[in-house]
C-alpha cells in the first residue's frame, strides 16, 4: 500500500510542482494519474522512486517510510518498484532478451531461473517471437512492451508509468494500456498517469487528476472532467 | 533480499563483462582513451629516460675531470699520494706518474725530443719532467676546496693544475637539466591528467543512458561503477605497456644509432634504467586510467543523484 501524508515538492528552482498531498493506494490496485501539463504527475511518480525527495511529508511504501531511506537502500527500492516511460529507456546495443535480463543480471539471478523469468514475461508481452531482436526492430508500441518486460520481470510489488502511451498510436496504447491492468489484476499495484482521455474513460478505474500540485478530483469509479486537459 | 556468495560473483562476473562488452562496441571511443594516454605515457617516459642519461652523461664527464699535482723532485710520488688519499672526497687511488714515466711517454710521442735532452758530451738524459700525481673526487663541486687543501698541506708539491670553471658549468648543466627536466614532467603529468580525465568522462558520457538505465532498475553504485573502474584499468594497463614498448624501442634503436653518429652521447651500460621507468610508466599509467575513471563516473553518479539537493531539512 502506497500513502502520501502531507506531501510538498518545491524544486531548487522555486516551482511548487505538488501541494500538501494526501493519498492512498490500495495494494493492486490500478490507479490513473491526470492533469494539465506542468499539473505535478511526474514529480508525484519521480517521489515514488525516489528519483525526488520531497520537500516536506512522509511517503510510505508497504510500510516503508521512503523519504528515510539511506542512499544504499535506494537501489533496493527500485529493485522493488518497476518503472515505464515515454521513451522506452532501451539499450540500443542489447536484443529484446538481453534488455529484459538487465534487470536480473543487476541482483545476481541465475541464468536458468533467469530464462525461465524471461520466458514468462514475453509470454505475458506477446514477445517470444522477439526475443532476438534489437530494439530498432521493433515498432514503438512492440518497444513499450518491452519496457513493461523489464520493469516487471522482477515481480515488484508496485509498477509506475509514466506517460506510457505517449509515443504510442491508438491500437499500441489500448494494447498497452490492458497490459498494465492486466499486471495489476496479478496483485501488483500499478500507477499510471496520462493525457489520454479516451482510454481513461474507457477502463473505468480510479482516476486521480492534479491541477497545479493540488489533487482535485478522486473518482473511484473512473474518469474525469475533461475540462483543461490536452485530448 | 540476503545476497549468498554465488550471487555476488554472478554480478561480478556481469558487471565485468559489461565493462568489456562495453570496451568492444566503442572501439573509437576506446581508442581516443587510449592512444591519449598513450601519448601521455610516452612523453613521461621518454622524458625520464632522457632525464636519466644526460645525468649520467654529466656525471661521467665530471669524473673525468682531475686535480693534476706537479711534485719537487725531492718528493717521493708515493708519500705525496698517500698524505692526498687521505684527504676527504679525494677518490683512492691517486694515479701516480713518475719522472721517468713522464719523460718516457712524452719522447715516445716526440722522439725528437731525446736528442735536445741528452748531453752531448756523457750521452747522460736530463729529466725536465716532474713527477705527477692524478686526483680524482667524488664531488667535483669540491674541486678548489681540496686544490687549496694539497697546496697547503702536501710537503713538495710544485704546483697543481684543475679545470674548475669546467666542472662547475657541468654541475650547473646538470642541476638545470634536473630542474627544468622534473618541471616539465610535472606539469605534462598534470596536463594530460585533465586531458584522460575528460576523455574518460566523455566515454561515460557516452554510456549515460546506460548508467541512467542502471539506476532505475535498482543496480547499486558499485555495480554501476565497476565496468568503468574495469575499462580504466585496462585503459592505463594497454596505454602502459604500448608506452613502453615505443621506450624500449627508442633507446635500443634510434639512440644506439645516435650514440654511434656523435661520440659524446654515453649511455648507461644495458639497458640502464629502462626496467625502473618502464614499471613507473606502467604504474602511472593504471593510476591515471583507474583515478580517471572513478572521478569520471563518481561525478556522473553525483550528477544523477542532484535531485535530492532539493531536500529541505524538517
Ligand atoms: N527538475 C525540475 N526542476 C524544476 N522544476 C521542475 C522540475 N521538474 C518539474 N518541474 C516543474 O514542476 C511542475 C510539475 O512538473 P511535472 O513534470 O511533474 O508535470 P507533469 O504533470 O508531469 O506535466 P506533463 O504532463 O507535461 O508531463 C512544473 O511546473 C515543472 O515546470
Ligand atoms: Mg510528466
Amino acid at each position: 500500500m502506497i500513502r502520501f501524508v502531507n506531501v510538498s515538492k518545491v524544486y531548487p528552482t522555486g516551482n511548487k510542482a505538488l501541494d500538501n498531498i494526501n493519498l492512498e493506494i490500495e495494494a493492486g490496485s490500478f490507479t490513473f494519474l491526470v492533469g494539465t501539463t506542468g499539473s505535478g504527475k511526474s514529480t508525484l511518480i519521480k517521489l515514488l522512486y525516489r528519483e525526488e525527495l520531497a520537500s516536506s511529508g512522509d511517503i510510505w511504501v508497504f510500510g516503508k517510510n521512503i523519504e528515510h531511506l539511506s542512499r544504499n537502500e535506494v537501489p533496493t527500492l527500485r529493485q522493488q518498484t518497476g518503472v515505464v516511460f515515454q521513451d522506452f529507456k532501451l539499450l540500443p546495443q542489447k536484443t529484446v532478451a538481453e534488455n529484459i535480463a538487465f534487470a536480473l543480471e543487476i541482483l545476481g539471478v541465475a541464468k536458468k531461473e533467469q530464462e525461465k523469468r524471461i520466458h514468462s514475461v514475453l509470454e505475458l508481452t506477446h514477445l517470444q517471437a522477439m526475443a532476438k531482436a534489437y530494439p530498432r526492430e521493433l515498432s514503438g508500441g512492440e518497444q513499450q512492451r518491452v519496457s513493461v518486460a523489464r520493469a516487471i520481470v522482477n515481480k515488484p510489488p508496485v509498477l509506475l508509468a509514466d506517460e506510457p502511451t505517449g509515443n504510442l498510436d491508438p491500437d499500441s496504447s489500448w494494447e498497452i494500456m490492458k497490459l498494465l491492468t492486466k499486471i495489476a489484476k496479478s496483485g501488483t499495484t500499478v500507477v499510471v498517469s496520462t493525457h489520454n482521455k479516451p482510454l481513461v474513460d474507457l477502463l473505468k478505474r480510479r482516476v486521480i487528476k492534479l491541477d497545479q500540485g493540488k489533487i482535485v478530483e478522486d473518482n473511484q469509479g473512473g474518469g474525469y472532467n475533461q475540462h483543461g486537459t490536452r485530448r | 533480499m540476503a545476497l549468498d556468495a554465488s550471487q555476488m560473483t554472478r554480478q561480478w562476473l556481469f558487471s565485468l563483462q559489461q565493462g568489456l562488452q562495453n570496451m568492444v562496441r566503442s572501439p573509437f571511443m576506446s581508442l581516443v582513451v587510449v592512444s591519449t594516454m598513450t601519448v601521455a605515457l610516452g612523453v613521461l617516459g621518454f622524458l625520464m629516460l632522457t632525464l636519466s642519461d644526460l645525468t649520467y652523461i654529466s656525471q661521467q664527464m665530471s669524473t673525468q675531470l682531475k686535480i693534476v699535482v706537479f711534485l719537487q723532485d725531492q718528493q717521493t710520488p708515493e708519500s705525496a699520494a698517500a698524505l692526498i688519499e687521505g684527504i676527504k672526497g679525494v677518490k683512492a687511488p691517486v694515479v701516480q706518474i713518475s719522472k721517468e714515466e713522464a719523460l718516457k711517454s712524452m719522447t715516445e710521442e716526440l722522439p725528437d725530443l731525446k736528442k735536445l735532452l741528452e748531453d752531448p758530451h756523457t750521452h747522460e738524459v736530463h729529466n725536465p719532467f716532474p713527477a705527477t700525481l692524478e686526483v680524482s673526487l667524488y664531488a667535483v663541486e669540491k674541486m678548489a676546496e681540496i686544490e687549496a687543501e694539497i697546496k697547503k698541506n702536501v710537503p713538495g708539491v710544485e704546483g697543481t693544475e684543475a679545470n674548475q670553471d669546467l666542472a662547475e658549468q657541468l654541475n650547473q648543466i646538470q642541476s638545470a637539466v634536473q630542474l627544468v627536466g622534473f618541471g616539465i614532467a610535472a606539469i605534462l603529468f598534470l596536463g594530460t591528467l585533465a586531458i584522460v580525465i575528460n576523455t574518460i568522462q566523455l566515454a561515460v558520457h557516452h554510456r549515460q543512458r546506460e548508467i541512467e538505465i542502471m539506476h532505475l532498475v535498482g543496480a547499486p553504485d558499485w555495480f554501476i561503477r565497476l565496468p568503468f573502474l574495469l575499462e580504466g584499468l585496462i585503459f592505463g594497463m594497454a596505454s602502459g605497456l604500448v608506452a613502453n614498448i615505443l621506450l624500449f624501442f627508442w633507446r635500443v634503436v634510434p639512440l644506439e644509432q645516435l650514440k654511434r653518429m656523435f661520440t659524446f652521447i654515453q649511455l648507461q651500460p644495458g639497458l640502464g634504467p629502462l626496467y625502473p621507468i618502464s614499471a613507473l610508466v606502467l604504474l602511472v599509467g593504471l593510476l591515471m586510467g583507474v583515478l580517471g575513471s572513478s572521478l569520471s563516473v563518481h561525478r556522473y553518479i553525483r550528477f544523477e543523484k542532484s535531485a535530492e539537493k532539493g531536500k529541505i531539512p524538517v
